[in-house]
């Protein structure tokens, strides 16, 4: 399940990512992009742009944080039947 | 391996997808930067919608053969298909403040693309409190109700007077409003990372759903037999 995603690495990388937009998305500072806009500027959007990336990543990473706590979910149940096997055998 | 290869390639193509949306394509002139969110906004819409018509099929084709299989790749498609409606919306909104001037408007695009997401929420619930092959039958009917909502969205900006912007790409969209080839080029990227991504979580998704099903058959086999 995930066999990357659930690599530690990534899954801080990811962590890290969504934090570092959401102080930019709460405190945003002065970013001018390739061709000029400024995020200062009400109409530039940049800020939105943000948004919507941070919003996108903090769905993924709670869907798979989700998953991986119905997997451990899961594998308590397996343990459960294991040992109620053991005890009618 | 074919997991790990999927998994790769929506990862590499993220990443070449943020390069094209903040650094190569073209700032459009009247939205400016927030007209960006389009090349993510677009292939959440699509990928939701394939979703909703990937469980009406399923459903029905569990249906007429009474095959789990079909049953668990409608589930998973459900699960995922809730997940790209919210975003459709939450996008949605977030671009329609600065380009409208209101985070949400009775607009017919936006309250069907609303209605799929109930529909959506409808299908899970059926299928939390209503288990065995009457929720699936059930539920299956209310994935059909999705299935024809799909089409709708699509066109309801053709048919209905809307703020939405016209269709822009697909068979019926206008030639006057075909965009720069670099907004093209970005837009195609997106869509084929958001397809990638999406059939990853499936076969992900699908993969999970077999094994709880086979650990629900072990619940019961345990609890008669023992």
């Amino acid at each position: 399940m995930f066999p990357l995603i659930y690599n530690n690495f990534l899954f801080r990388l990811v962590a890290f990512f969504s934090v570092l937009m959401g102080l930019y998305i709460l405190f945003p500072f002065q970013i001018v992009s390739a061709d000029g806009h400024s995020s200062n500027d009400t109409n530039s959007g940049l800020n939105y742009l943000f948004a919507v990336f941070f919003v996108i990543w903090i769905f993924f990473f709670g869907y798979t944080f989700f998953l991986t706590r119905r997997i451990k979910e899961m594998k308590k149940e397996v343990d459960f039947l294991k040992e109620e096997l053991d005890k009618k055998e | 391996m074919i997991r790990s290869a999927l998994f790769l390639l929506s990862f590499v193509s993220t990443l070449v997808l943020i390069y094209l949306i903040f650094m190569w394509v073209p700032t459009e002139r009247t939205l400016g930067i927030s007209q960006r969110i389009f090349y993510v906004h677009v292939p959440i819409g699509w990928v939701g919608m394939v979703s909703i018509v990937v469980v009406g099929v399923a459903s029905v084709v569990h249906l007429i053969t009474r095959n789990n299989f079909w049953d668990a790749i409608a589930y998973s498609a459900a699960e995922l298909g809730i997940i790209f409606a919210t975003l459709i919306l939450l996008t949605g909104a977030i671009w329609a403040k600065p380009a409208w001037g209101v985070w949400w408007t009775w607009d017919p695009k936006l309250t069907t693309t609303l209605i799929l997401w109930f529909i959506y929420v409808g299908y899970l619930m059926v299928r939390t409190f209503s288990q065995g092959p009457t929720g699936r039958m059930y539920a299956s009917a209310v994935a059909l109700l999705g299935a024809i909502d799909a089409p709708i969205i699509y066109l309801a900006s053709v048919w209905w007077r809307s703020a939405h912007p016209p269709l822009n790409i697909g068979p019926l969209a206008e030639q006057e409003m075909s965009l720069d080839s670099r907004m093209l080029i970005t837009l195609f990227v997106a869509i084929v990372t958001f397809t990638v991504f999406y059939i990853y979580l499936m076969v992900e998704r699908f993969n999970f759903r077999r094994v709880e099903d086979k650990l629900d058959e072990v619940h019961q086999y345990v609890s008669v037999n023992l």
